[in-house]
């Protein structure tokens, strides 16, 4: 199962997690992992509408009860990783818990970030 | 409040092919407040001077600038006189103390696996040669570390082979046996070679902890 959104200055955040949240209950979670999973994937998808001109988020479910969600910007990249990774810390006037709830949230995560954009990977295992 | 050093096992094995005056291999391992800064390079050319020279150069100019972000250092290192005439391959990186993320960029042929749950992947590295040529934009990549996991590293005197590895690796090998075996093994013998392998060993429960204490909670 994959559900794949766009995300733009001018879209409505309450509708994309709606969209989200309608598709995690179609898998049935558990309800720990539902409620960690749709946090994550507000997090990135606030993260994408807050510091990038557009990007886009999918999540797939597959039969190994893993959920990989990949979240992807054309924006200039994250500037300073140190602070970045702090809590408290945002460019973007938030509350500033987005990256190191993001990490805490993944089993595993991985990141690829330059000035042509960033690519984030978030797996969370049912499990 | 945690002892950091049991937070990771690394080691390393370096082998000149000839003495470490004329080795292009180097490696930097250090502890700032913050996090474990590691840096291996290869210059290119073994056995002479200039390039053990380069090498050193490097070193010193790492050493000086720690706190700069990866990507702008590496930027850095490519345009010193000394690395255009030689060439280079470069990984820079940092494991953070304060949440389990290893940051890395890397540019050039230089073999970086990560081995969890007893599978052997390839990591991020993009193709170039620093002070030749190097990709338009460089990528910093950041993964979560996760308890148990292996980092090795190694530049090109070494032939490492995912199949190869797998058989060879056992779960309760320290860094150093681990390092030790693998320059052992795989060691191409006719250049400098080099093989780092770092141990993780905290669970995400520890940074739990730690920010319940930097809140008061416990």
């Amino acid at each position: 199962m994959t559900l794949k959104i766009e995300v733009e200055q001018s879209s409505q955040i309450s509708v994309l997690l709606e969209l989200v949240r309608v598709f995690l209950m179609q898998i049935g979670l558990n309800e720990r992992i539902f409620v960690e999973t749709l946090t994550l994937c507000s997090e990135l998808i606030n993260n994408i509408h807050s510091h990038t001109p557009k990007g886009s988020l999918s999540i797939k479910y597959s039969d190994d009860k893993i959920i990989t969600i990949v979240a992807s910007d054309s924006g200039s990249g994250i500037k300073n990783i140190d602070k970045a990774l702090k809590e408290g810390y945002s460019t973007a006037g938030s509350l500033g818990i987005g990256f190191p709830s993001i990490i805490r949230l993944s089993n595993e995560l991985f990141v690829v970030t330059s000035i042509r954009g960033t690519k984030i990977t978030c797996i969370k295992y049912e499990k | 409040m945690y002892q950091v050093r049991k937070m990771i096992d690394f080691n390393v094995v370096i082998e000149p092919f000839v003495d470490s005056a004329t080795c292009g291999d180097f490696c930097i391992f250090t502890e700032k407040e913050d996090y474990f800064y590691l840096a291996i390079g290869d210059v290119g050319g073994h056995g002479s001077v200039n390039t053990g020279n380069v090498a050193r150069l490097c070193t010193d100019v790492i050493m000086q600038n720690l706190d700069k972000p990866l990507d702008e250092l590496l930027l850095q290192i490519h345009s010193l006189e000394d690395v255009r005439k030689r060439g280079l391959v470069l990984m820079l990186a940092r494991v953070y103390k304060k949440t389990p993320i290893f940051e890395h960029v890397c540019v050039g042929n230089m073999k970086l696996k990560l081995v969890r749950h007893s599978v052997i992947s390839d990591m991020s590295i993009q193709e170039g040669i620093v002070g030749y040529q190097i990709p338009t934009h460089i990528n910093t990549n950041l993964m979560k570390l996760n308890k148990k996991d292996r980092l090795i590293m190694a530049t090109d005197g070494l032939s490492l082979y995912n199949d190869k590895l797998k058989d060879r690796i056992e779960s309760d090998q320290t860094s150093k046996a681990l390092s030790e075996m693998l320059m052992t093994d795989f060691n191409r013998k006719h250049d400098d070679a080099l093989v780092g392998v770092l141990t993780w060993n905290v669970s995400d429960s520890h940074f739990v902890a730690i920010k319940n204490t930097y809140q008061g909670v416990q």
